[in-house]
Formats: structure tokens, C-alpha cells, sequence
């Protein structure tokens, strides 16, 4: 064991938490990450004749193809002709490799400024990873990056570390979809995994369907020279900054998620019981202005849209087809052996940058409690804060790594050396 | 070497696992561990159901009269766990490999062992 080498609890240690909004990264033992990077980036397909400003990218450009790579928020946000967006990851999993390893370098040369092979790195991946990219993602960090110690959890692990659990069910509600993973002493069971694509992403979708209906017109910020103050309900005045190039349709899709985005947290509410219109319109109306200068009040829609979350038989065209929130977890649940069932439900434990929504975990609390067995106690275990919440798995990972008693359990350089990457299924299970 | 040497002198002397035995793919007992008191019929529950985990998620894993539960598994490895107790297990050609840790031993330590002398009868045709 590789015990000896990493004795003390001071290793540099690096965390990693990959997601679907975006990628954390940070030192091991901090209460939050050093930076979060979009998990989009923008690409830029020609001759390199644009002028470098070598603030925000990593000079790489493979000579075969000519891309050009634009990451994190600050280069992404600039709009430039012919920058197309695209995201690396599939269903949790990373699909893109070169990119994957494009913003990775741009972590460690602009977030960490530090050389990869004086820390170990610990990363987070999907529950339902698969055993081939695991073993690949071993071998780049050792290999490419010369990691001195590797190590993979799953996120749903992770976020139950955070909250001072290893046994327990982790309901991550993310921007792709909303999942529950039945943790057990630290062991994800993967047969209790149950997904919905129900997430922030989908909540986005709705609320661009919403803007649409009432002819409210979204315009991102990039475009917007000047705007005047107007009252409520009146069309906007704003003039369009004249020096726009012509960009693309992938990159303009993203600013107007962007603005929906802030739309859909500012305005968005889920009710504490199911959605009742007489009920709801009781409910103060909450005020939203747009970067247009557009204003107006909205009521009952920022209870409708949410409410397909717990309840997706209100989505049109859906159907019965899909399970709301509370379903998942029963359903994961009931796949899980008998003895092990009294303490998942009492250990209900939420996550993810959509649990944010407001009421999200009421909601969840009582749509259980009516599901649940009498005899089973329910508790439901969130962070209050918000960035305990978006950043769960990130501070899981941030305390597992700093742990005495963990520093036995990394895949050392020499191990990887003796064992290849199939150490990866050995150590990290 | 005899089975029970497997068992004594490669497993337990590791010092990483407490209960071991060697079973046949069919849940005969090869050697076992004297504290070790598996029935045959757990073994073969246990042999029967090796490559259909859907049995031990519903129903859990009983060996020695403890009931592990079954956290995951492939065709070759299959790992439960039961407070402070692991279970281990690899299976060979002909053989399973089963083995019982207890903290403060971590699974990585217990998987190397098991796994180490699962990978070795395979060589050997096992």
C-alpha cells in the first residue's frame, strides 16, 4: 500500500467534479471550489488569422485541423463570427475526450496555475459510468497528465459525504436530469439507480415555451446597446449595438439560455402542495425585468412550470411516460434489498443546482411522506446554503481527499506503473 | 499446494481477510477457514446465483449465517457488505473464491488479495 508515500494530510490534493452545467475544480480540504468552468466550449473552425489575445485560451491548435478552443465564461461571452458551442459530456459521461482534455489544461494553466504532476487528483463521475471510460480517463491523467495518485468516486458519494452521510439516498436534481442513487457505506448500488430527464435543462425548455406564448422576446445582453426604463407590460425600448458580427445559432442559443437561466431562478417557485390555480394566485406575484428593459409581474406560470417536475402528467405531450421526483425515489427504493430500506428513506439526501428551485425540497418531503410506509421514518437531509448545494459533490470530494484515512486508498503512480489502468475497477469500485 | 494452503497461505496469512474459502463453480467446498462454518446450502444459493445478481439484490447474500448486502457485481467480482464486514469474491474458471474482511481493513486491500490469487489460478487453468 502505498500508505507510506502520503502520510500526512497535506497533499495538494486536487478535486474535480464534473458536471452537466459545468466543471468544479479546486484544493482538497477548501470549503469551496477555485473555479467553476462551463462545461460548453466555444470552437472556432478556420485558418488562424484572427488576432490571438492570449488572455482566456491555451495556444494548441492541432495542425490538422485548425480549431481554436474558447473557455470559461469570460471568452465564451464575447461574441465572435462563426463560434460554434459544443458541450464534451453525454449522459454524465465524457464523450469529447479532446476537448475534456483542452479544458482541463486550461484549469490547471488559468485555475490551479500549477503542474498536474504535483498533485493527486480526485475526480467525480456519473453513477452508471462505464468500466471503458473509466479505464481510459485513468490512463490520460496518468499518462498525459503524470497525476502522482488517481483516484474516481461517484458524485452521488460525494454529495453524501457532504452531508455527513455514507449510507443513504442521493436525489440529484441537475441540469440534465434528476436522478436517485441508493448509496450503501459509501458503495453506489447500481441496480437502484432511476433517472428521469426532468432537470434544470428541461425546466428551461418550458420557460423559453412560456416567453414565447405571451410574445415576450428574449434578447441576450451581447446584443444591447442601451435600453430606457418603461412601465410594466409596455414594449421595450432598447437599441441594438450596430458593430455585431455575425454569429452562429448554437452560440446565440446559449446567451438566450443564459438569460432564461436567470429567468427561471429568479421567478420560478415550486408549490407545497399539488398545483391548485385558486390556491396559487393567493401567492404574491413576483416582479422579473429582462436585459431588454421588458418588465412584468408573474403569477400562477412560475408555480405551472415547476409543478411538472413532481407531476409530469401536466407536461403536454408526455403523458404518464415519465416519473416525478417523488416517484424516482420510491421506485429506487423498492429495488433495493428489504433490510437496507428504513435507512435510505431516512437519509433522503438533495442535491444539485436545480434542488434550488424554491420549495424544491418541501415539496419532495411531502410528496414521500404520502408514499412512504407508516412505519418507515422520513427525513429529508439538504445543505442549506446554495453553494453547499451546487457545489455538493465538489465539497464531498473536497473532505474525502483531505481525510487521514483516505490516503491509503489513492492509485498510486507505481501501482498504476505494476497494474495498468484495470486498477481503476480494484481500487476505486 | 493443497486447496488449503490457498486458503491459509495465501489468503488469511495476508493478514487482510479473516473468513476464506475456495468453492467449486457448482458450490462444493474445496478448503476453508476453520472459524469459517458456511453450510453447503448457502454455497449453493450462493454458486447458483453467482452470475445473476438481480437474486442477491432482492434477497441479500447469506453466507455463514450473515446476511451481506449486495453492493455490486460483474461476472468475475462480486463485492457485499454488512457493517463492519466485507465480503469479497472472485470466481476462475472452476473456482470461486470467497473471501470475509473486517475493518479496519479497507475493500482495496481485501479486493488486491482476492484478486491477486483469483488472476494466479487462472494461469493456471483454473
Amino acid at each position: 500500500m502505498s500508505g507510506g508515500v502520503y502520510g500526512g494530510d497535506e497533499v495538494g490534493a486536487l478535486v474535480f467534479d464534473i458536471g452537466h452545467y459545468a466543471l468544479r475544480a479546486g484544493y482538497a480540504g477548501e470549503d469551496s471550489p477555485k473555479a467553476q468552468i462551463p462545461s460548453v466550449v466555444g470552437v472556432l473552425e478556420k485558418a488562424a488569422s484572427v488576432e490571438m489575445m492570449d488572455v482566456d485560451r491555451i495556444k494548441e491548435a492541432a495542425p490538422a485541423s485548425e480549431k481554436k478552443y474558447f473557455i470559461d465564461t469570460v471568452a465564451l461571452n464575447v461574441a465572435k463570427q462563426d463560434l460554434e458551442i459544443v458541450g464534451y459530456l453525454k449522459d454524465g459521461m465524457i464523450e469529447d475526450w479532446d476537448v475534456f482534455e483542452k479544458i482541463l489544461n486550461y484549469t490547471y494553466a488559468k485555475c490551479i496555475k500549477s503542474e498536474s504532476e504535483f498533485h493527486p487528483v480526485l475526480m467525480s463521475e456519473a453513477p452508471w459510468n462505464t468500466r471503458a471510460k473509466r479505464e481510459k480517463l485513468t490512463e490520460i491523467m496518468f499518462e498525459k497528465y503524470n497525476v502522482p495518485a488517481f483516484y474516481l468516486v461517484k458524485n452521488a458519494v460525494l454529495a453524501a459525504f457532504a452531508n455527513g452521510r455514507s449510507t443513504g439516498i442521493v436525489v440529484d436534481s441537475g441540469a440534465t436530469h434528476t436522478s436517485a442513487v441508493p448509496v450503501y457505506d459509501g458503495y453506489v448500488l447500481s441496480q437502484g439507480i432511476v433517472k428521469s430527464p426532468l432537470g434544470g435543462d428541461f425546466l428551461t425548455m418550458q420557460c423559453k415555451q412560456l416567453l414565447e406564448s405571451k410574445d415576450i422576446e428574449v434578447v441576450p445582453p451581447y446584443m444591447i446597446a442601451a435600453k430606457e426604463a418603461v412601465k410594466d407590460f409596455e414594449k421595450p425600448k432598447w437599441t441594438r449595438k450596430s458593430n455585431l458580427p455575425e454569429v452562429t445559432k448554437s452560440w446565440h442559443n446559449y446567451m438566450m439560455k443564459e438569460v432564461i437561466r436567470d429567468f427561471q431562478s429568479s421567478v420560478l417557485q415550486v408549490a407545497d402542495a399539488p398545483y391548485d390555480e385558486d390556491a396559487v394566485s393567493t401567492i404574491p406575484m413576483v416582479h422579473y425585468e429582462f436585459p431588454n428593459g421588458y418588465h412584468q409581474d408573474f403569477g400562477c406560470e412560475r408555480f405551472k412550470i415547476p409543478e411538472a417536475l413532481f407531476d409530469p402528467s401536466s407536461i403536454k405531450g408526455v403523458g404518464n411516460t415519465m416519473l416525478g421526483v417523488g416517484h424516482v425515489v420510491t421506485t429506487s427504493v423498492g429495488m433495493c434489498d428489504i433490510d437496507l430500506r428504513p435507512s435510505l428513506y431516512g437519509n433522503v439526501i438533495v442535491t444539485g443546482g436545480n434542488s434550488l428551485l424554491l420549495g424544491f425540497s418541501d415539496r419532495l418531503n411531502r410528496d414521500l411522506s404520502a408514499k412512504t410506509p407508516q412505519s418507515m421514518r422520513l427525513k429529508i437531509i439538504s445543505a442549506s446554503g446554495s453553494g453547499e448545494r451546487r457545489f455538493g459533490a465538489w465539497i464531498g470530494g473536497s473532505i474525502l481527499a483531505s481525510l487521514g484515512s483516505f490516503q491509503q486508498m489513492w492509485i498510486s503512480k507505481q501501482e498504476y506503473e505494476e497494474g495498468g489502468k484495470t486498477q481503476v475497477e480494484r481500487k476505486c469500485p | 499446494m493443497s486447496w488449503q494452503d490457498y486458503v491459509d497461505k495465501q489468503l488469511l496469512a495476508s493478514g487482510f481477510v479473516n473468513h476464506a474459502a475456495i468453492i467449486g463453480t457448482d458450490g462444493s467446498l474445496w478448503a476453508k477457514s476453520a472459524a469459517f462454518n458456511v453450510t453447503p446450502s448457502e454455497l449453493t444459493t450462493f454458486a447458483n446465483n453467482y452470475s445473476s445478481p438481480e437474486f442477491f439484490q432482492a434477497n441479500g447474500l447469506t453466507l455463514a449465517g450473515i446476511r451481506f448486502i449486495f453492493l455490486s457485481g460483474t461476472d468475475r467480482v462480486l463485492r457485499a457488505k454488512k457493517n463492519k464486514s466485507g465480503l469479497h469474491c472472485m470466481k476462475t474458471e472452476k473456482a470461486i473464491v470467497v473471501s470475509i474482511y473486517e475493518e479496519p481493513t479497507t475493500p482495496q486491500q481485501a479486493a488486491n488479495v482476492v484478486e491477486k490469487l483469483g488472476e494466479y489460478l487462472m494461469g493456471h487453468g483454473y
